[in-house]
């Protein structure tokens, strides 16, 4: 079969030192060759696109450039360009329902829950007000999701209950979906039995086993969180489950073994388990540094290759961080933002301001309005413009921004960018991950 | 062919995710219309027969497969040598057995016996043949009904197999076993490769089929399976049921197996197969029955079927004529549509569906009624489509109403008078929905394809004449299709009214007419009648408006006016429960054929919001409580219609 690649004709590589829109950009920054076991493959950073290419190909140095001069576009008619996109509506807000904690994780970003401030609590008000605000602000007719965020949400169950059954009733026709992120140490059955009426997704902090969990993750009053978790995750087999719950591990340069930890984790029933690194944390010796991301890249590709085995052989392995990125990568997922922050979802604090997320609660520099008087739509804006992709550096340079966004806006404005060769790593890995398994017989989600 | 699997020295580029893919134009056809893609559930299927694919399954012989009693070896050539021609011309061979492997038992080579199997059956089996070696044993009769036992019969096959595999893939076994005193065939086993239907390059191997060979067997009115396709399938233009040609048969299928189609009666049969018995079979149709079966026109069978001569150049209407014979009838849909209303008027029906536990009358006026709205509401658009050609042609607009219906010319109007013509020539005038106003409407609305007859030839007369002077009618691209509409329409409105007429004729007049108040108008029905003819007058005013300005008004003000054209709705139900009818009374100054200017435009909204106003409030001030509550509503809808009408007209500039 041949093909007829109808982008754009450009100068070969070597004539144009030059620009995407005005400014200068590498032509480097639009491609990366990547080899896989099924041959050698190109990506295309404008829309994410992947090609394979013939060995032969990838030798010629002057087809290659005579390729990628018909595949990479330098001008307005690439997918994103330099414009941030305009302020959507809001798809999706979290409730910080309770600042305040039961644990006294050592890594913990929000200050166990208060994110540096006092502990308290939402009051009924604030959160059916922001949900007047979410219904509002949506699209019409489009779903929209409630979260329920800490601190711990579960130490103020009763408003969780209570912002649920609002949001149901208030509503209307529209869907309304739900999500909870809890350290899972004080569900009861009249909370799993709401998270199993009304759709929900419930995402619990554990870490590994029973002794790694409870070093990193250790009760205030002392105790083992692990043994809690495991007591709530049997109300779901009992009460009904949640229609996602979700493992979230939380891994610190401290963590042994992730393959381990990731076998532990799944083998308890959730549905789906993913890892998280800790960038941003008042204790140094618990969050990553730039050394530190080599071995995380190397434990992560380790688990990345238990799950494309188990993947190749038509059996299912839910670990999420290999999952999304395989489906992103095969839908071609391109955009200029890590994530919907400050633009379809917002996050609210206890005393109902709004910040860009729930990591940013408090921070004044990410503050988008308030539930009662009405969001900010120019700070969003104004996010949406700064934090383009295409606008950062390093970040302009880089073949994989599309995919990567540029980074949570949270790890980046305390730490800076120290993992982008880690993002990097990883984002290559399952890119070969994705090509041997579209080419796989047994693995037939792409079919 | 993914990259990975290259060619030598081919350099290539395989798009792996969706974004890649959706970035390429790729030449050629896609894989699902390779001819292995094509539909298979159904027969003889969408793109193509696949039963013809296999006919050629092995070189040198043609089978058909489309018959009951098997397949059968059709044709037979080169490099086959055993059979000849000639010997199967007269007794055919059939399939009666097969050995080879499958796709559902792809290890071992099976057999199958063909015994009381149908065409399609084989083919099945044959369709699921895996590439390699094939023997086939072919005798005389369906069936098998050989001298040969099973037994001999599978062993003889299976030695065919192997040492055809012996012999590599170009080699052919072939054994013909033939009665001694008279030479025929008593069966024939031949081994060969199934042969690939696909050359190198993947595309149909043009020796082994012939352009049309694939979907000769299609669906289409030449051949067999033409019975078997119901409306709304593909075969758009074969009815299902019909009216007979004299029109003394109502309903009567289509496909019909009786020697006189138009006087016997048909039979009436539920179930499908005691239907399927009486209908054409498959060999009638294809044995000549696809040439006699009748043309249908608006249901109806007809034997002959002539076409009008196309008119000599002096018949066509020259470019001033269709715009006067346009501006003409543009009055005729005017007059049509209130026509329709008042009869709409004149019945039982309510304005609103009946509940659904309403008695059968009740519900049957409401739909006879509703149908006569809706051909009303039909007339509308074609009155609007009507001054919108007007509009193209650069023609003033025509609001006003016909005084005659079907008049012929007079020397003024610039319409061109045809001798040969037949006129209606009726005065314009309100009738309640009586019987004779039913016959009335249907005439109107008959259909003529033949120009110059009726008012439908008109159209037809207009339609020509552009379509044949493209020099005298540079807008014809745009006009045809809105004429075209118009025809096509009128069509649908002629067997509308005439289901009317067959639903209410079970019902008296009396039971379904409004019985009409003998006194004159109370003040109150004065009010009313009032106000339905200033809402009339209205609706003329902002139509005419709307074409002075054209589509600068962005259709708000047809919106406009068809919001008034509610109002007015719904003031004359009221009138009508109390037994009046609105009178749709002429303006003092009837509306002429001209652009009204945006000043002139102004005045004439502010005099008319006025008049309504005045109306309403007068109602308000004396009318029922019903009354009064419409008055209020409507005082302020009006308001702001107006308001927002004379914006526009405001906005506009005074352009024609």
């Amino acid at each position: 079969m041949s093909l007829q690649l109808v982008q754009l004709t450009l100068p070969s590589p070597h004539e144009h030192a030059s620009p995407i829109g005005t400014e200068n950009q590498s032509f480097n920054a639009e491609y990366r060759i990547i080899e896989t076991p099924v041959g050698p493959h190109i990506f295309i950073a404008d829309q994410s696109r992947l090609y394979a290419i013939d060995n032969a190909l990838s030798h010629s140095e002057s087809e290659l450039h005579r390729a990628l001069g018909e595949l990479i576009v330098l001008n307005e008619e690439r997918a994103i360009g330099l414009a941030p996109i305009a302020v959507p509506p809001l798809h999706s807000l979290s409730l910080n329902v309770a600042q305040a904690c039961n644990m006294a994780c050592s890594y913990c970003y929000a200050d166990e829950g208060r994110f540096g401030g006092k502990a308290r609590l939402m009051s009924e008000e604030i959160a059916f007000r922001s949900i007047d605000r979410l219904l509002s602000e949506a699209a019409e007719g489009e779903p929209v999701v409630v979260g329920f965020m800490g601190g711990e949400p579960m130490l103020h169950r009763e408003l969780v209950h209570a912002a649920t059954r609002y949001a149901a009733s208030h509503c209307g026709e529209r869907e309304v979906r739900f999500s909870l992120t809890t350290n899972g140490t004080l569900l009861n059955a009249c909370d799993v039995q709401l998270f199993h009426e009304f759709p929900f997704t419930v995402q619990i902090s554990i870490d590994g086993d029973r002794e790694s969990n409870d070093l990193a993750r250790p009760m205030l009053g002392g105790g083992s969180s692990y043994d809690r978790i495991i007591e709530s995750l049997k109300l779901f087999s009992i009460h009904g489950r949640p229609k996602q719950l979700s493992a979230r591990v939380t891994v610190t340069p401290l963590t042994r073994d992730l393959p381990s930890v990731l076998r532990h984790v799944m083998s308890l029933g959730f549905d789906d388990v993913g890892f998280a690194p800790v960038v941003v944390s008042p204790n140094l010796s618990t969050s990553f540094s730039s050394r530190d991301f080599e071995s995380f890249l190397a434990d992560m590709i380790a688990c990345g290759r238990i799950a494309l085995d188990e993947l190749k052989n038509g059996r299912p392995f839910p670990f999420t961080n290999f999952l999304t990125a395989i489906d992103e990568i095969h839908k071609g997922t391109h955009r200029p933002y890590p994530c919907g922050a400050g633009a379809a979802y917002l996050s609210v604090n206890a005393e109902g301001e709004v910040y860009a997320c729930h990591r940013l609660i408090d921070d004044p520099a990410f503050a988008m309005g308030n539930v009662r008087t009405g969001l900010d739509q120019e700070s969003r804006s104004k996010l949406l413009a700064r934090m383009h992709v295409d606008r950062m550096e390093p970040c302009r340079g880089c073949w994989a921004r599309y995919l990567c966004g540029g980074g949570c806006y949270h790890e980046v404005t305390r730490r800076g960018r120290l993992g982008c060769d880690y993002i990097r790593g990883w984002i290559e890995f399952c890119i070969s991950a994705y090509a041997e398994l579209s080419s796989s017989n047994q693995y037939t989600h792409f079919s | 062919m993914p990259a990975n699997n290259s060619e030598a020295n081919a350099l290539k580029i395989f798009p792996r995710n969706l974004t890649a893919r959706a970035d390429h134009i790729v030449r050629g056809n896609p894989t699902n219309s390779r001819p292995e893609s094509g539909v298979q559930n159904c027969f003889p299927g969408l793109e193509l027969d696949l039963r013809n694919i296999e006919q050629v399954f092995l070189r040198g012989l043609v089978f058909e497969y489309h018959r009951e009693d098997g397949a059968i070896l059709s044709r037979v050539g080169s490099p086959i040598r055993s059979v000849t021609s000639e010997e199967i011309t007269n007794r055919p061979l059939y399939l009666w057995a097969m050995y080879g492997r499958n796709k559902t038992d792809d290890d071992e080579p099976s057999l199958w016996g063909f015994r009381s199997q149908n065409g399609l059956d084989v083919w099945a089996k044959i369709h699921d043949l895996l590439p390699g070696r094939v023997a086939v044993l072919l005798g005389p009769a369906p069936g098998f009904s050989s001298p040969l036992d099973s037994g001999s019969a599978e062993t003889l096959l299976r030695a065919a197999y192997d040492n055809g595999v012996l012999g590599g893939s170009d080699a052919i076994v072939e054994l013909a076993v033939r009665e001694e005193s008279t030479s025929l065939i008593q069966y024939v086993v031949i081994s060969q490769n199934r042969s690939d239907y696909l050359d190198q390059q993947g595309v149909l191997a043009p020796d082994l089929f012939p352009p049309g060979e694939l979907t000769k067997s299609l669906c289409a009115p030449w051949v067999y399976d033409f019975r078997d396709c119901v409306c709304f399938y593909w075969a758009s233009n074969k009815p299902d049921i019909v009216d007979s040609e004299n029109g003394k048969q109502s309903f009567v299928n289509f496909l019909r197996k009786v020697s006189d189609r138009t006087e016997s009666p048909p039979q009436d049969v539920t179930q499908y197969r005691g239907r399927r018995n009486l209908e054409l079979s498959y060999e009638n149709m294809v044995n000549g029955w696809w040439e006699k079966l009748p043309v249908v026109l608006n249901d109806r069978e007809s034997t002959s079927f002539s076409v009008a001569p196309t008119p000599s150049l002096t018949e066509y209407l020259t470019r001033d004529q269709v715009i006067a014979e346009l501006t003409y009838l543009a009055t005729v849909e005017h007059a049509l549509i209130v026509e329709y209303l008042y009869a709409v008027y004149s019945t039982l029906a309510s304005r609103l569906p009946p509940a659904a536990d309403a008695d059968e009358n009740t519900r049957t006026i409401f739909a006879a009624t509703n149908e006569v709205f809706r051909v009303a509401v039909d007339e509308m658009r074609h009155f609007r489509w009507a001054n919108e050609v007007l509009k193209i042609l650069g023609a003033p607009p025509s609001v006003d109403r016909a005084s005659t219906i079907g008049q012929p010319p007079t020397p003024e109007s610039g319409r061109k008078l045809n001798l040969t013509r037949k006129y209606i020539s009726r005065p314009f005038a309100l009738k309640p929905l009586t019987r004779e106003t039913q016959d009335w409407f249907i005439e109107v609305e008959a259909p003529s394809q033949v120009a110059n007859q009726d008012l439908d030839g008109m159209y037809v007369a207009i339609l020509e004449s552009v379509n044949f002077q493209p020099d005298l009618f540079p807008e014809r691209d745009r006009i045809l299709p809105v004429i075209k509409l118009i025809i096509d329409e009128g069509h649908g409105h002629f067997n509308r009214f005439s289901s009317v007429k067959r639903s209410l004729s079970n019902l008296s007049e009396s039971d379904y007419l409004r019985e009409l108040s003998t006194n004159p108008p109370t003040p109150q029905q004065e009010k009313l009648l009032d106000l339905c003819d200033a809402y009339y007058h209205s609706i003329e005013e902002v139509i005419q408006i709307t074409f002075s300005i054209g589509d600068r008004s962005g259709g708000l003000l047809l919106k406009a006016a068809v919001r008034t054209m509610e109002s007015m709705h719904e003031a004359s139900y009221l009138l009508a429960s109390q037994g009046v009818l609105p009178m749709f009374r002429r303006p003092p100054t009837p509306p002429t054929s001209t652009h009204f200017s945006r000043q002139h435009s102004l005045s004439m909204l502010k005099a008319r919001s006025a008049t309504i106003q005045d109306s309403l409030q007068s109602l308000e001030a004396i009318g029922s409580e019903d009354e009064k509550q419409m008055a209020n509503s409507q005082m302020a809808r009006t308001a702001a219609l107006y308001q927002q009408l004379q914006d526009i007209v405001n906005s506009s500039d005074d352009r024609p």
